[in-house]
């Protein structure tokens, strides 16, 4: 059996092109996609930080070069890789709130969807097919929405995969995009190293022209030199991955486990891939293995790395679903009126407007908050109006990345930068949030007169502190509990 | 298309037969997994309190009813559904001690594999990668070999495995094997469960003579009521399997994650399969796609379960692998001297005895000890010596479960039976371990006067007690370190 994309039964073009059923398809599953983007809260984990680095950089009229939110690492070297999405967050964020944000976030999503919609039409994957695969892959892959600046990789990523596509299927026009994908990767997240990651391999392992392929990686390979730390952005990302504070305690480098119904899919699909592809006659390329090999590996590695493997798996779904819906779904173009399939699709599109932030509270009286729950607004706005409360303040961990940007007066103890802050004060971050013994010994350790539990994350913290008499309750709403030491540490 | 698992003629290599280079290869990786086996200390977690409640057993003639070796549960209603399994430990301990406990678990877990080579063979895969991929697969799976009664299940897993391959190959004679294999599983382990299992699926997708393994199925069914509990060991079973403490406090029952070098070899198994399907020219008979399906989504479900899953793995890569290798690797008969491979056979098997515990520091200067240092035996020794101290006491869970047995005169804070205690109990039992704020009030609340920690797996309890005028330290060794309380 020959190895070639176009393995797979060939479909009709043109009644696709006069229907344009295609579109509606898409159209759907967009809709569907944009929804759940559009209402999805903001997480203050990845957002809020950035936007303070952001107005750092506007304020300073330059990028930082030692931390300056915390009062633990106060000063200590520091390399702010994504300066420039946390500008891109600040700037649409100072435009146009959270419907901004949300209105460019969906529309990364959108065009990552997009790019992989095209890249599988390359493989002469039918519509249907090319909806149901990206529903599956969409729907596991939807805790890696939130808002932060690995999103704005996404339709790089897409746009990789697509022009990869159409390399594969002898159509070179696109590769100079490469490079320019490059250098805005580069530009906007450590992740940059992913685009190699994909170019390698089809250099390897694909069936296209490989010359200028090489010629445009080798182009993209020098564009990812064109920013504000020249060659040292590889370095830096290297330091990053293995950052031991980021590979202990932050939760999505760790290895992936068959925990929640996203996690279940995730892997049912890896347990039915090996059944779908014993049943399939025609050989899928290597190249596509080679991807699911090394992007397996990384899912299964670190959860972060979920949604590239993703974006690959979405390709041998594709390929091992189309020739069952071959087979037992009959054939024919179900969707057959033209007109009125693009007033269908283009009304399916405008949906997820309604839907973002700051519209859909417009109509809908209990939509779901802007916000994620776990955001202190209340209690940031208490501490913003007592700013005679003395000493430094130790809070809940997501509490600490809003307050980065809603109360820029105080210095926190940590960030969601974990590789600015040691393993061991991320220890000690544990023990106090945990009050285990010694809790408070830690707390003069690092001078901390003011506390911010969360409710729900610290509870047996919040019955300590209630229950010490070094402690006294001073505000305390559904989420947070704010407590002031009674004998202040100088 | 040449399906793995369907052939009615297995291939089987003469010059393989004629030589015995099979057994050769097979001794070489048995003697692998059998000196792993024996050189991995006895963890005390699943050990110990079977040991005590085979004694309970045998002393009372009979099987407990109510909980007996805790203070916070003594008196409640439990049951013991492994006491097969409780007595057989018990009598392998009083026989022979750890060098037995270590011979009986190397046997057993090297007899699933045997199963499991059996089964290759069956599949004709030649004996050069039936042996790598034993190997593999008892590496990927060798976290679970501790000495504990689910071993015991593992040879009935590998016969009731072959037996089925071999059904499935239109051979039928080993079937009256089943339902002994299904009485002696019920009355050792909650895993009979996967008996019926693979029994069932194979009934529904396989290939041999339905109505045979039907009768069969039914006569297994009838004699799993042969044990104590009779229909309740069921019903028993389904509660355990449910049972939310054991999943959120046992570690074995948590999803596993890329981890250790065990689980990547799983982990990537799983990635490797696809590809490997992709490209073979022989594909799995349905039958082991269900399985694989089935026990692949156990495996991730919980860790326990990733044993039974690499066994089915190997089925399934088996026939694959062979077909891939047909024209490259082992094309020639390596070892040819049939008398030579015998013998070499033999001595390495022979070899392995060498590893057990209390044969292997006689030559072995730095041999690895034959009880994990979690196992506080200095220390309980000493309490032993001193009856005169108040109870109760409170000390880890790994050090509770080994007081069970050797110390039964005081009755412990928490066994390994999960199902026993409450959530609220297994919370504080947490707290205490990092000492949490309130650690005082949680002790005074159930009334612990003696405190036996480790210093390096409590140190943050130590350091609490240490620090603390109610606690006054009476014994210390290198490992563990005594506390009673002061009065103030």
């Amino acid at each position: 059996v020959t190895e070639r994309d176009s393995s797979l039964p060939e479909i009709p073009a043109a009644p696709k092109n006069r229907t344009h059923s295609g579109f509606l398809v898409f159209s759907f599953v967009l809709m569907l996609l944009l929804s759940i983007a559009a209402l999805l809260p903001i997480y203050p984990n990845d957002f809020f930080p950035y936007l303070r680095i952001g107005d750092q950089i506007v304020k300073t009229g330059a990028i930082p070069t030692t931390e300056f939110m915390t009062y633990t690492r106060f000063g200590q070297p520091a390399t702010y890789l994504y300066w420039f999405p946390s500008l891109i967050f600040l700037g649409l964020y100072k435009l146009g709130g959270a419907t901004l944000i949300g209105v460019v976030c969906a529309l990364c999503i959108a065009s990552f969807y997009t790019f992989l919609w095209h890249s599988l039409r390359e493989l002469n994957i039918k519509p249907l097919t090319c909806g149901f695969v990206l529903l599956i892959t969409a729907v596991i892959g939807i805790n890696y929405w939130a808002v932060r600046p690995q999103i704005f990789t996404y339709p790089l990523f897409g746009a990789a995969l697509w022009v990869i596509m159409r390399w594969q299927n002898r159509n070179n026009r696109a590769l100079w995009v490469l490079p320019l994908l490059a250098l805005l990767w580069a530009n906007l997240h450590a992740s940059f190293i992913i685009l190699f990651f994909l170019l390698i391999p089809a250099l390897i392992f694909g069936k296209g022209d490989r010359k200028p392929l090489i010629t445009a990686t080798i182009a993209a390979f020098l564009a990812t030199f064109i920013n504000r730390y020249g060659w040292l952005i590889w370095t830096n990302m290297l330091s990053m991955v293995n950052n031991q504070s980021i590979r202990q305690f932050s939760v999505e480098w760790k290895p992936m486990a068959n925990d929640g119904w996203q996690a279940n899919i995730f892997f049912i699909t890896l347990l039915l891939i090996p059944i779908l592809t014993s049943l399939l006659k025609e050989k899928i390329p290597w190249l596509y293995w080679i991807w699911f090999l090394g992007f397996g590996w990384m899912a299964l590695t670190a959860g972060r790395y979920g949604v590239w493997f993703l974006g690959i798996e979405v390709f041998l779904l594709a390929m091992l679903v189309q020739p069952l819906y071959n087979r037992f779904v009959k054939r024919g173009d179900r969707f057959q009126n033209k007109t009125m399939n693009l007033t269908l699709g283009v009304t399916l599109l405008i949906i997820p407007i309604l839907l973002l932030p700051g519209i859909r509270g417009l109509w809908w009286t209990q939509s779901p908050p802007i916000y994620n729950d776990t955001t202190p607004i209340k209690a940031a706005e208490w501490l913003n109006q007592n700013p005679q409360l003395p000493g430094e303040v130790w809070t809940d961990f997501v509490f600490s990345t809003y307050l980065t940007y809603a109360l820029p007066e105080r210095r926190l103890f940590v960030t969601n930068r974990f590789e600015d802050i040691p393993p061991e004060q991320f220890i000690d971050n544990k023990h106090i949030a945990d009050a285990d013994f010694g809790w408070e010994t830690i707390l003069e350790k690092y001078q901390i007169n003011l506390l911010m539990p969360s409710l729900k994350m610290q509870p047996d913290l919040v019955k300590a502190a209630g229950a010490s008499p070094n402690w006294k309750e001073m505000y305390r709403d559904d989420q947070a509990v704010i407590f002031i030491h009674l004998l202040p540490v100088d | 298309l040449n399906i793995i698992g369907n052939m009615e003629k297995p291939e089987q290599p003469d010059a393989m037969n004629r030589t015995s280079s099979g057994f050769l290869l097979l001794s070489l990786v048995l003697m692998i997994i059998f000196i792993i086996a024996v050189l991995m200390p006895v963890e005390p977690s699943d050990f110990w309190t079977y040991l005590r409640i085979g004694q309970e057993i045998l002393t009372t003639h009979h099987i407990p009813t109510v909980e007996f070796m805790t203070y916070t549960r003594a008196g409640q209603p439990a049951v013991f559904s492994y006491w097969l399994a409780s007595i057989g430990l018990l009598w392998i301990y009083k026989t022979g001690g750890l060098l037995l406990t270590a011979l009986v678990t190397g046997a057993v877990v090297s007899g699933m594999y045997v199963f499991l080579w059996l089964c290759l063979r069956r599949f004709g895969v030649r004996p050069g990668i039936a042996g790598v991929l034993l190997l593999i697969t008892a590496l990927a799976g060798s976290n679970n070999w501790s000495t504990r009664p689910q071993i015991f299940a593992y040879p009935l897993f590998g016969l009731v495995l072959w037996i089925l391959v071999r059904w499935q190959q239109k051979d039928n004679r080993l079937l009256w094997l089943l339902p002994i294999a299904a009485v002696l599983w019920v009355n050792l382990h909650g895993s009979f469960l996967l008996f019926f299992l693979m029994l069932s699926t194979a009934l529904v997708f396989g290939a041999g003579n339905r109505k045979r393994l039907g009768v069969i199925l039914l006569v297994s069914m009838a004699a799993s009521f042969i044990n104590p509990f009779g229909l309740g060991i069921w019903t028993n079973t389904w509660k355990m399997v449910g049972n939310i403490a054991i999943k959120e406090f046992s570690f074995e029952w948590f999803p596993p994650a890329n981890k250790g070098w065990q689980m990547n070899l799983f982990f990537a198994s799983l990635l490797i399969t696809p590809v490997l399907v992709a490209f073979a020219p022989r594909k799995p008979h349905r039958l082991l796609w269900v399985w694989f399906m089935g026990f692949g989504w156990m495996a991730l479900s919980s860790t326990r379960y990733v044993i039974w899953f690499t066994i089915i793995e190997a089925l399934v890569l088996g026939g694959m692998v062979e077909s891939l290798l047909a024209g490259f690797a082992f094309k020639k008969p390596m070892f040819t001297n049939k008398v030579l491979n015998l013998t070499l056979g033999i001595c390495l098997l022979c070899l392995s005895l060498l590893f057990l515990p209390g044969i292997r520091g006689r030559w072995w200067k730095q041999a690895p000890p034959a009880l994990t240092d979690t196992t506080p035996v200095q220390a309980v020794e000493w309490l032993k010596a001193h009856p005169e101290l108040p109870g109760p006491q409170w000390s880890n869970w790994v050090a509770s479960i080994y007081m069970t047995y050797a110390l039964p005169e005081r009755k412990v804070w928490i066994t390994n039976r999960v199902e026993d205690f409450p959530e609220e109990q297994l919370l504080d039992n947490k707290k205490l371990m990092r000492a949490e704020f309130d650690w005082q009030a949680i002790l005074d609340r159930y009334g612990v006067n003696l405190l036996l920690l480790d210093q390096k797996y409590d140190a943050a309890l130590l350091g609490a007690v240490a620090g603390s005028a109610s606690w006054q330290q009476v014994y210390e060794n290198t490992q563990s370190m005594i506390f009673t309380r002061t009065g103030k």
